[in-house]
C-alpha cells in the first residue's frame, strides 16, 4: 500500500457494505479496495472526482485560466 | 472522496458464519445434511449444514438453514412466511455480522488498522487506515 489512505466502511442492517476510499489519486485508487469483493456481489462501482486526478508524485504542472490574451 | 463501491454479502465462509451466528447469540447445530423440519414439525425437504432450529425463532417458525452448495457458498433456507417476520431479521443480521467479520479479516490481513464507530441506528462503520 503505498499511499496512506483511508476506506470508510458502512455495513447497513441487512449486511450490505459500502466502502468510500478516500486520500488515493490516479489508477492505484481503483485496486486499492478491491480485496473487498470476495465477501459477496458487487452491484456498484463508481468513481468519484478524485480517482481522476493524478497522484501528485506525477503530476505536471497545469496551467489554470489565462490565455493568449 | 475517491472511489464508492457497494456490496451484496454472500456467506461463502463456515468460519465467519459461525462468529456471526454466536454473535447473533441463537444456539445453532452444525452437521452434514441435517434435516430441517417445518413449523408443524413436518420434515422438509431441504438439508443444511448449519441450523438455527425454529423454536428459537418463533411459535409458528420454520426451521432456518445454510446449505452448502458445490462451490463452498451457502444458500438460506427460509420460508415465505419467515421472510415476513422474524426469520428475516435474524437472517439480516447474520449477514451483518458475517460482513462485520469479513472486513475485519481481510483488512487485517491486509495491514489495516480498523477502528469500529459505534453508532446507534443499526448501521456499523468501521474506518480501515493504511500509513
Amino acid at each position: 500500500m503505498s499511499q496512506p489512505h483511508t476506506i470508510e466502511i458502512e455495513i447497513t442492517a441487512q449486511g450490505e457494505v459500502k466502502a468510500t476510499v478516500q486520500g488515493v489519486k490516479g489508477a492505484a485508487c481503483a485496486d486499492i479496495s478491491r480485496f473487498l469483493d470476495e465477501l459477496g456481489d458487487v452491484v456498484e462501482d463508481r468513481a468519484t472526482t478524485e480517482m481522476y486526478e493524478q497522484p501528485a508524485a506525477t503530476s505536471s504542472y497545469t496551467s489554470v485560466g489565462g490565455g493568449q490574451g | 472522496m475517491s472511489k464508492y463501491k457497494r456490496i451484496t454479502t454472500q456467506i461463502k465462509d463456515e468460519g465467519l458464519l459461525r462468529k456471526a451466528l454466536e454473535d447473533v447469540g441463537l444456539p445453532f447445530e452444525q452437521g452434514e445434511g441435517l434435516a430441517l423440519y417445518g413449523y408443524e414439525g413436518k420434515r422438509r425437504r431441504e438439508t443444511a449444514e448449519v441450523v438455527i432450529r425454529r423454536r428459537h425463532i418463533g411459535s409458528v417458525a420454520n426451521d432456518l438453514g445454510f446449505h452448502r452448495l458445490g462451490d463452498g457458498s451457502y444458500e438460506v433456507i427460509i420460508s415465505e412466511y419467515d421472510r415476513r417476520t422474524r426469520g428475516q431479521k435474524i437472517l439480516d443480521q447474520v449477514r451483518q455480522r458475517y460482513a462485520y467479520h469479513g472486513v475485519c479479516q481481510k483488512a487485517q490481513a491486509k495491514g489495516y488498522t480498523v477502528v469500529e464507530q459505534v453508532e446507534d441506528d443499526g448501521v456499523i462503520r468501521l474506518r480501515l487506515s493504511a500509513y
